[in-house]
């Protein structure tokens, strides 16, 4: 009666070994996950499950009323380079540090981040508070799976939630400046849009563990570390910015700003980043792991 | 000794360990007993069971949601009877692995269900909470999920268009979910536990706030699901709706099994505990003068239209009131027991 990808450990429920007695006719009393098995089904079934998952997680963030507020919010604040194309005559601040300004300060430091404390810490708190969750851990889709899959599709739409309006932004600047659309210009468009997306993979990777490991707290705890760490510890100038994800999207924006620019080279800073993020990911998978879903 | 199958078996006071043989008939009555070495020896085997438990429990921090439970189900169609808050949801979720035991050991097809995705393929799960992805219709939820059972997208739809057909809802899987009503939110939550045919259903309340037109449509779903050869555990707090879907049924109170084999029996066994039997009539003293003749009325309480009678043999009485009412030609306009309802039952089995 043994199934595929389930072999037999003898270990009783004291965690010891099987007793002689049974070792016999009937040893396939006690079965247990067979690692490699399991990740066989995983590789299979990736394709399937981790596009649906990918889709359900995109869509969740689509027809949350939070994406809503967040794009009107971009949209909004395309005033800004609206009202400078207006009344640029070509004195005062040029197209590209409009452009660096607006990324900087009003996406990264702010909208970019705030979105996804929100979506983050969200991102099974919700599924969790809805019951909804149910629906998908009953079905065969590891834990893994399911953080990676959630993490990714979250990525993803929070990306091109706010690609639409810097594009935007970008364009009203663009028909306003000496530079071409295939300039330099171009290239740090290209480049603040590579920043963007993985400060909403490191970031959004971090409030998704908060969201698991804080729970209730979670939006509390993310708003403080937003605000205090983010922001303030950032800016000082002691070693202790090094810990903060504000330090090293600075550190690899390609215009310097806010002073973390050249410190640490764009390599060691992506790497900080993606590590940040891998580890969450791994702490979220195993803290929701061994959570009950009620 | 050990009873079989079709006995009921009696929990609310387990017996005193007594090693013997076993003899494969009923883990509830061969394992509970023994110790975890004692139940290798013997040569149980989870595989044999389609949900097999031994001493399972589950704590909710000081609250008590399972206690010390074993129990063995085999194939075909098994209520899990019990009041609310009894505990049924608590084993539905540890049988599909959502909620981890605090202590004992579970078996679903022979393994182990907690992350255990290979065993979740095999199982499908329809939960208590009405709750839903907003945005999706009825195939787009049903669908979805079947995707997630590694089924490519044209298999899925088609599959889901087969399960949501099968529950009587296809002329409706286009609309919102926000827009179903309660039957219809109940039986797209069945279809997606059946879209994969899966070989064990789980159908957590599935008649929870139905309309009658609904619960006689989910009934005969499940009454498919049994010809085709699918094990299914039905949770319910309502006796006689799981009387018309089976007579396996495993009864549950506040945690603990009181009971597990057939209804009939069960039934059998509470017919031969003292009943209330109210009967309804314009002249009580009359008929309570015929009642007190018979040794098995105990006690007679007379109001102005009802005679409330106590009777140590339900059945005897119920056999005797139609003839006296028919040699003496008493009016009556009613008969009703409390003692014949499910709570009767726990009330019974908890308190003796």
């Amino acid at each position: 009666m043994q199934g595929p990808g389930v072999r037999v450990q003898g270990a009783g429920p004291d965690g010891r070994g099987q007793g002689s007695g049974f070792r016999g006719q009937n040893s396939g009393y006690e079965k247990r996950i067979d690692p490699v098995a399991k990740l066989k089904d995983m590789i299979k079934y990736m394709p399937t499950k981790g596009r649906t998952l990918v889709e359900m997680s995109v869509k969740n963030v689509l027809y949350d009323r939070k994406t809503l507020v967040f794009f009107g919010l971009s949209m909004f604040l395309l005033v800004i380079p609206g009202y400078w194309a207006y009344t640029y005559d070509g004195t005062g601040i040029n197209g590209l540090g409009l452009f660096v300004m607006i990324m900087m300060l009003v996406y990264l430091q702010f909208i970019v981040l705030y979105a996804c404390l929100l979506f983050g810490a969200s991102l099974f708190a919700e599924e969790e508070e809805n019951k909804t969750l149910t629906y998908l851990t009953s079905r065969p889709v590891s834990t893994f799976e399911l953080v990676v899959y959630k993490y990714i599709g979250f990525v993803v739409s929070v990306f091109v939630m706010f690609l639409v309006p810097l594009l935007l932004t970008f364009s009203i600047i663009a028909t306003h400046t000496s530079y071409s659309l295939t300039s330099d210009f171009m290239f740090e468009l290209g480049q603040y849009i590579g920043l963007m997306f993985v400060a909403i993979a490191a970031w959004g990777a971090l409030f998704m563990f908060f969201g698991v490991f804080f729970k209730k707290y979670s939006l509390m705890v993310g708003l403080l570390y937003a605000l205090l760490w983010e922001t303030f510890v950032a800016n000082i100038g002691t070693s202790i910015k090094y810990a903060t994800v504000n330090y090293y999207i600075r550190s690899l924006a390609p215009v310097p700003f806010g002073g973390a620019a050249g410190e640490t080279p764009w390599g060691q800073a992506l790497a900080a980043m993606i590590g940040l993020a891998v580890v969450c990911i791994l702490l979220t998978w195993y803290f929701q792991r061994g959570k009950d879903y009620n | 000794m050990a009873p079989g199958i079709g006995q009921p078996v009696m929990m609310a006071q387990p017996a005193p360990a007594q090693p013997g043989p076993a003899t494969a008939a009923h883990p509830a009555a061969q394992v509970a007993q023994y110790s975890w070495q004692a139940v290798q020896q013997y040569h149980f085997d989870p595989a044999e069971w389609v949900v097999a438990t031994w001493g399972l429990s589950k704590w909710y921090g000081m609250v008590l949601g399972l206690n010390n439970v074993t129990l063995g189900i085999r194939s075909g169609v098994t209520g899990l009877l019990g009041p609310n808050g009894a505990g049924k949801s608590t084993f539905m979720k540890l049988v599909t692995g959502q909620i981890r035991s605090s202590q004992g050991r579970l078996w679903v097809l022979g393994e182990e269900p907690r992350n255990n995705t290979r065993l979740k393929a095999r199982l499908g799960y329809c939960p208590e909470q009405d709750s839903f992805y907003p945005w999706m219709t009825g195939l787009q939820f049903v669908e979805y999920l079947a995707r997630l059972n590694g089924m490519s997208v044209q298999e899925a739809g088609s599959a889901a268009r087969k399960a949501i057909a099968s529950v009587d809802m296809t002329a409706d899987q286009n609309r919102g979910l926000g827009g179903y009503s309660k039957g219809m939110r109940q039986r797209i939550k069945i279809a997606q536990s059946i879209v994969h045919e899966p070989e064990l259903v789980i159908l957590d309340e599935p008649l929870g706030g139905t309309d009658p037109l609904a619960r006689v449509r989910i009934m005969e779903v499940i009454s498919d699901l049994e010809k085709a050869g699918r094990k299914v555990l039905i949770s319910s707090h309502v006796l006689h709706e799981v009387e018309r879907m089976t007579e396996n049924i495993v009864l549950i109170h506040k945690g603990m099994l009181l009971a597990q084999g057939n209804l009939h029996d069960i039934r059998d066994l509470i017919d031969r505990h003292p009943h209330t039997v109210m009967v309804s009539t314009p002249d009580p003293r009359r008929l309570g003068a015929e009642l007190e003749k018979l040794d098995f009325v105990t006690s007679l309480t007379f109001l102005p239209d009802q005679l409330t009678v106590r009777t140590t043999a339900p059945e005897r009485f119920y056999r005797e009131l139609p003839r006296i009412i028919a040699r003496t030609g008493i009016p009556y306009t009613g008969l009703s027991s409390p003692d014949d309802n499910l709570n009767a039952v726990f009330k019974y089995l908890t308190e003796g």
